[in-house]
């Protein structure tokens, strides 16, 4: 059995005849920041829904802390932190009677964490949830899934309408009390998570394009820039994990995927044995996001 | 249970001020019903229509909090924030459940108790009866109630829904050409079939999406549910209820009886289009002592195959005849089109009788003084100008058939069970169960008739059933407005 607080495999779900995850792959290690990201409807909303029993899956398998996310039932979720945005509350609570109201639920509510992540958010403890604003609302539902120090903290595109202010706010409460806690979060906006996930998995189209710990995915994007004497011509068998390619007058640039210093040289030189130059040059994570998708709409057209 | 009780305070909480107007509701109800009694009145006038209207208005007051209390935590979409939270299923159904029984049963409880006091009958002694009440106003009002709220999830749909199951259904039986027929004395157990349905269905969907939270199932079981109960309503052969009623009360005394039936004639009613009146002449002899028959149905089918049924229900004996003979022109309602492939001609039919032996007391009512009846009731005679009014209550049922005599005052005659004169009956009731379907545990019932005239009461109290059948060869005369 494996350790990995989340794992999904083969995973499908279809809307009627609308297929929205086509076979899904992925493991969150134990401790791990984990960041779903993907272009808006690719699936990830379903994939959380899936992993919190909220829908059911077509086929496959979702596991969250050892249990099959079909059987995840009430007790389990003392375990388990679920914020999201489009999250429905009970909006004629004030935020203290919120929490007091869940405190009973969970055997290992802290109280003191509580007061603690109310002050950290600054939130009006005598207000009612309908009267605050997307950000407070945010706040207050991720200050109601710490406080009982979850296993896991799955959170459905967080950020979403918040202001910079309270995005920062959000991740320094959500970074300073999950220690111990494994984070899978969704958004589909790179910016927001690339300061702070340790893994990352793009999702596109209902299918996983990668996922990796985010150190590696910077280390293996390079883009390759080649200088000749005369104007080349790409070969024939060009390289699937060489993306984007462009050729201008001398130069030929492309975005190595697998990117190694020697191997990549070699192929290269095999290639292109006229080449003058070759510079490698590490490339923001953006751009690799970007790239990764325009190459799988590539594919698919 | 800690988190029963927890989700219980959370609701009330929650609802405290739509709980402020079911309470004041309530009283309202119990107030204007007390009036309505106080003030003896039994037509319509003021009292009646605000205890009706109360009535109304509180069952929709509770349509409203039950369905409000479950959507606190809404059975159906994806949004809700309870579904990823530590919540037992079975907890938060009971929370609801004991929602129910404190803001709806209890007060209703407390309410009818007050009528009771307030009608002079012993609360506590009817204490029983009043907790049956209770069950069959949960089973027939409550729980479909709280179906629909587990499969909705605003208050649109709550009114929408029933809208549309009610308009989808009369297009159903419209297009079906489906037609009711109604069998008085054999209703309570039709409607008995159709709550027990309507409710295991309800309690089917509750429990489903408590358990599961699959909208799609829940809400094609509630349909289906609607449809089975419209079906077996209509579409069970009355000959099943009358067996049933044979099972229930048994046949002593009904074997001796013999059952003739007379030359069949027909005509076409004036307010009947498309229908015939075909008249059964039934004679009961044999009948025995102090009790009258009473032909509750009559099934005539020709002999042959894949021939539709005529039924007839109930013959209402206006008087009962007495002795141990008795006559009834009994009337059969058949389908001009059925019916005119019988006229004209002897065919071979099957006719199957059923009948009751009833137990028929009459207790007069002298003028101005008051009346034990039975069941624990009782009326009242007072003399206004120009007319006796009649008023009268009873605990639990409208146990009080009246009757009314025009005739000129004087005793019964000696040696009769039966008054002479014009008579008229104004309830039958042949349910077994304790108390009846009802808000209000006294019912109230009442006239004015001319001074001078001999009031009595009828009490048929049915002692068994029994069912005869025939085979024999009819005539069916041809009448002129079907030539």
């Amino acid at each position: 059995m494996s350790d990995d607080p989340i794992r999904v495999t083969g995973l499908t779900k279809k809307f009627r005849w609308t297929p929205v995850l086509k076979g899904i792959e992925l493991a969150v290690p134990r401790g791990a920041v984990f960041a779903l990201i993907g272009p808006n409807g690719a699936g990830k909303t379903t994939t959380i829904k899936i992993l919190m029993n909220i829908l059911r899956p077509t086929s496959g398998r979702a596991e969250v802390l050892g249990i099959e996310s079909r059987r995840l039932r009430g007790p389990d979720f003392t375990r388990i932190g679920y914020v999201s945005e489009n999250q429905e509350m009970p909006d004629w609570m004030t935020v203290d009677y919120f929490l007091a109201y869940l405190r009973p639920f969970y055997p290992a509510w802290d109280t003191e964490l509580a007061a603690q992540l109310i002050k950290q958010f600054n939130l009006p403890g005598d207000r009612k949830l309908k009267h605050l604003s997307r950000g407070m609302r945010m706040k207050a539902a991720l200050a109601s899934s710490l406080a009982y120090r979850p296993e896991v903290v799955v959170l459905d595109e967080p950020f979403t309408g918040l202001d910079p202010l309270a995005r920062d706010e959000f991740i320094e409460g959500l970074l300073e009390r999950s220690e111990n806690t494994t984070v899978f979060i969704s958004s589909h906006d790179l910016a927001d998570i690339e300061t702070f996930a340790s893994h990352i998995a793009y999702l596109d189209n209902g299918r996983i394009q990668f996922s990796e710990e985010l150190a590696a995915l910077s280390n293996r994007f390079r883009e390759i820039e080649i200088t000749f004497e005369t104007a080349p011509s790409l070969p024939a068998d060009w390289p699937a994990t060489w993306l984007k390619p462009e050729s201008s007058a001398a130069v030929i640039r492309f975005t190595e995927s697998r990117w190694d210093a020697e191997r990549t040289t070699a192929e290269i030189r095999a290639r292109f044995p006229n080449a003058r130059d070759i510079s490698a040059t590490p490339i923001p994570l953006r751009t690799i996001f970007v790239t990764v998708a325009k190459a799988a709409q590539s594919a698919a057209a | 249970m800690i988190q029963v009780l927890h989700i219980f305070r959370k609701d009330t909480r929650c609802f405290r001020i739509e709980l402020g107007v079911i309470g004041a509701l309530t009283a309202v109800f119990a107030w204007a019903h007390i009036s309505a009694i106080e003030a003896q009145a039994a037509d319509i006038s003021r009292p009646v229509i605000l205890s009706f209207l109360s009535s109304f208005f509180l069952v929709i007051g509770w349509w409203f909090l039950v369905t409000r209390a479950i959507h606190a935590e809404a059975l159906t979409g994806h949004r809700q924030f309870w579904v990823t939270r530590p919540y037992l299923w079975k907890q938060l159904l009971a929370a609801k459940v004991l929602f129910v029984l404190a803001f709806v049963n209890a007060p209703l409880l407390v309410a009818q108790m007050a009528i009771l006091g307030a009608a002079g009958y012993s609360p506590m002694g009817g204490f029983p009866r009043l907790l049956w009440m209770q069950l069959a106003l949960t089973l027939v009002l409550l729980v479909p109630a709280f179906a629909l709220g587990a499969v909705t999830r605003t208050l649109a749909q709550v009114v929408l829904a029933p809208l549309c199951g009610v308009l989808g259904l009369y297009f159903l039986l419209s297009r079906g050409g489906m037609v009711s027929v109604g069998f008085l004395s054999t209703e309570w157990l039709q409607s008995t079939i159709l709550v027990l349905v309507v409710c295991a269905g309800s309690v089917f969907v509750v429990l489903r999406q408590y358990s599961a939270r699959r909208v799609r199932i829940a809400v094609l079981a509630g349909l289906g549910t609607l449809v089975l109960g419209a079906w077996l309503w209509l579409n069970i052969p009355p000959s099943l209820y009358y067996k049933a009623q044979m099972w229930l009360y048994g046949k002593p005394g009904t074997e001796a009886v013999s059952v003739a039936i007379g030359e069949p004639s027909a005509s076409v009613p004036p307010e009947g289009r498309g229908f015939v009146n075909a008249d059964f002449p039934l004679t009961f002899s044999n009948i025995p002592a102090n009790l009258i028959a009473v032909p509750e149905m009559v099934q005539v089918r020709p002999d042959a195959p894949n021939a539709s049924p005529m039924w007839a229900g109930y013959e209402d004996p206006v008087p009962p005849p007495t002795g141990s003979v008795a006559q009834y022109p009994h009337h059969v309602f058949a389908g001009s089109e059925e019916y005119r492939k019988l006229a004209g001609k002897t065919a071979n039919m099957q006719v199957s009788i059923y009948f009751s032996l009833q137990n028929a007391a009459f207790l007069p009512l002298p003028p101005d003084r008051e009346t034990r009846i039975p069941w624990g009731g009782r009326c009242t005679v007072s003399t206004d100008r120009e007319a006796y009014v009649v008023f009268c209550t009873s605990p639990f049922r409208s146990a009080y058939d009246f009757v009314r005599s025009q005739r000129e005052a004087g005793p019964i005659p000696a040696g009769s069970t039966l008054p002479g004169g014009t008579m008229e009956l104004f309830s039958r009731r042949q349910s077994p169960w304790p108390a009846e379907l009802a808000l209000s545990p006294v019912f109230t019932d009442g006239f004015q008739c001319v001074i001078g005239s001999t009031l009595f009461l009828l009490r048929e109290t049915p002692r068994a059933w029994a069912h005869r059948d025939f085979h024999l060869p009819m005539h069916f005369p041809q009448p002129q407005e079907l030539r």
